[in-house]
């Protein structure tokens, strides 16, 4: 099966490092034209030239906005009024308390985590479903069904994503336009990685050892966190022209993690 | 992206036609030598020569025999002696009133929807495992979610086999071995397209818009709105074979059209 994404354009929120780098980077390598969005010019040029450096001949531009905030969105919808792909994948995860959080905090991780999907999805969904194509995606996690205590206002957040997700499906119909989720677990991404390196080094432990006691926190089947490949690759298929009868679906990367047969 | 499954055996059940022959030829379109399986020989021969037709250079072979039967599989795995995908697909329907399906009944769509599974993944995953790779999937239906008050018997069928595909990638852990199920919706098979080709020349309409209305009628909940084809639900299958696809094991994965009406 090949998947050719040329023709399409394709904006990827929260993509200078991560899921969503390499998102950017499978759909880039399927020829689509890329935007690479972060909040400072110095990541996002840095994840441009990265791109390019990986994948020469990639169509790849980039924008510095924080898609986090109104202002933001709107900075990035005026440079991309249309796109045919959109990946919602900008979000914060900050272990906290439940009753540390504030609510100072609790409105950033729902303006991070869901409204700028909403608000990105709100302004260029009509123009996908007028011109009869489109892919929408939402990077959630599978904490939208596993909450998880250390992180309430993430988990929160990631099943909200999901009812925004089925709900847009729904709006788009028939129209052309698919949209779906995908739940990964934890994946070594480069936050994650950083965190497993400065943990180990703090307590004398190996990288192994502390990445085997994050796991225990979410037990997979397959015993291993997923790279971000792996996520990008669910990510890059539902956006193919081939995936045109899944929508309004959660798309599990999540090693089997959820004990669940749905 | 480009999914490569040269080198890869592929046997799919009840392959002779509809989605499992879709199946059957996105594998091989990847790639894939497959072994296409169905009761009947004639039926098995005729669908190997369509799709060496549709695929000059294709590595195809049949075998038949009936993996609803404990005798069938024995003979699949004696003939098919390794594989590297297993597509658990054959699979029976009927509409029936509860309390007119008999006993029996109940008992053959165990038989045929789920032991033919069982058996088969039984016999042919421990030497994936041992090898360090290998996929199996399930076909499953929507139908084993939203248990369909016409048919509760498929419908029973087809959740146990969600439950069955849960475990067995539970057993095979991270062997290497990926284990998912797939729920298509309804989907125009050739048993499907007759049905309707029929009703629009009854109904001298156009056979569109019958199919709409049907879908209307039979899954007011899809989002899509339209049968899908069998190819769609085909693809979906591919990439969860492929390299690619190695962190989504135990999955459940849906090419429904959004018929489902669930956030999972």
């Amino acid at each position: 099966m090949q998947i050719n994404l040329d023709q399409k354009t394709a904006l990827v929120t929260g993509s200078t490092a991560g899921i969503g780098f390499a998102i950017a980077q499978g759909l880039a390598a399927a020829g689509a034209t890329v935007i690479i969005n972060g909040r400072t010019p110095e990541r996002v040029d840095a994840a441009v030239e990265r791109l390019q450096t990986d994948l020469p001949g990639a169509k790849v531009s980039g924008i510095a906005a924080d898609a986090a905030t109104t202002s933001g969105c709107a900075k990035i919808l005026t440079r991309v009024p249309q796109t045919d792909i959109l990946i919602n994948n900008l979000g914060v995860f900050t272990p906290h308390s439940f009753f540390d959080i504030l609510d100072d905090e609790w409105n950033r991780v729902l303006e991070t985590n869901l409204l700028s999907g909403m608000r990105l999805s709100r302004a260029l969904l009509p123009p996908m479903m007028e011109q009869g194509w489109g892919r929408i995606v939402f990077i959630s996690s599978v904490m939208a069904t596993m909450p998880p205590t250390a992180a309430l206002h993430y988990g929160v957040s990631k099943a909200a994503q999901l009812a925004l997700s089925r709900g847009l499906a729904k709006i788009a119909g028939n129209s052309g336009v698919t949209v779906n989720s995908v739940l990964p677990a934890l994946t070594l991404s480069d936050g994650v990685s950083d965190m497993i390196a400065a943990t180990a080094k703090q307590t004398g432990q190996s990288d192994a050892s502390v990445t085997r006691q994050l796991m225990a926190g979410t037990p997979t089947l397959l015993n291993r966190p997923a790279t971000v490949t792996e996520v990008a690759n669910m990510v890059v298929y539902l956006c193919s022209p081939q995936a045109s009868a899944t929508t309004g679906a959660a798309l599990r990367v999540d090693g089997g993690a959820v004990d669940s047969i749905l | 992206m480009r999914i490569d499954l040269g080198s890869k055996t592929a046997l799919i059940t009840g392959s002779s036609a509809g989605i499992g022959f879709a199946i059957a030829k996105g594998l091989a379109e990847s790639g894939a030598a497959v072994i296409l399986n169905g009761r009947k020989l004639a039926g098995v021969d005729k669908a190997v020569e369509r799709l060496r037709a549709d695929l000059p250079g294709a590595s195809v072979r049949g075998i038949a025999a009936d993996a609803a039967t404990a005798e069938g599989c024995a003979e699949i795995v004696a003939q098919a002696s390794s594989v590297d995908i297993l597509i658990n697909n054959m699979g029976i329907y009927a509409h029936q009133e509860f309390f007119d399906i008999p006993d029996e009944e109940w008992q053959r769509f165990f038989e045929v929807n789920v032991m033919s599974g069982v058996r088969l993944t039984r016999a042919l995953m421990p030497a994936m495992m041992e090898r360090g790779w290998g996929r199996v999937v399930f076909i499953s239906s929507e139908s084993g979610v939203a248990t369909p008050a016409e048919m509760i018997h498929y419908g029973f069928t087809k959740t146990a086999q969600l439950a069955l595909s849960r475990g067995l990638a539970k057993v095979a852990g991270n062997s290497g071995v990926t284990v998912n199920a797939v729920l298509p919706g309804l989907t125009l098979s050739e048993g499907v397209e007759a049905l309707i080709t029929s009703m629009a020349h009854e109904q001298g309409r156009a056979i569109e818009e019958v199919s709409v209305e049907f879908m209307q009628t039979m899954r007011p909940t899809s989002i899509i709105g339209r049968l899908k084809r069998v190819d769609e639900v085909a693809n979906m299958v591919v990439y969860v074979c492929s390299p690619q696809a190695s962190a989504t094991t135990g999955a459940a994965l849906r090419v429904d059209g959004g018929v489902v009406d669930s956030i999972l």
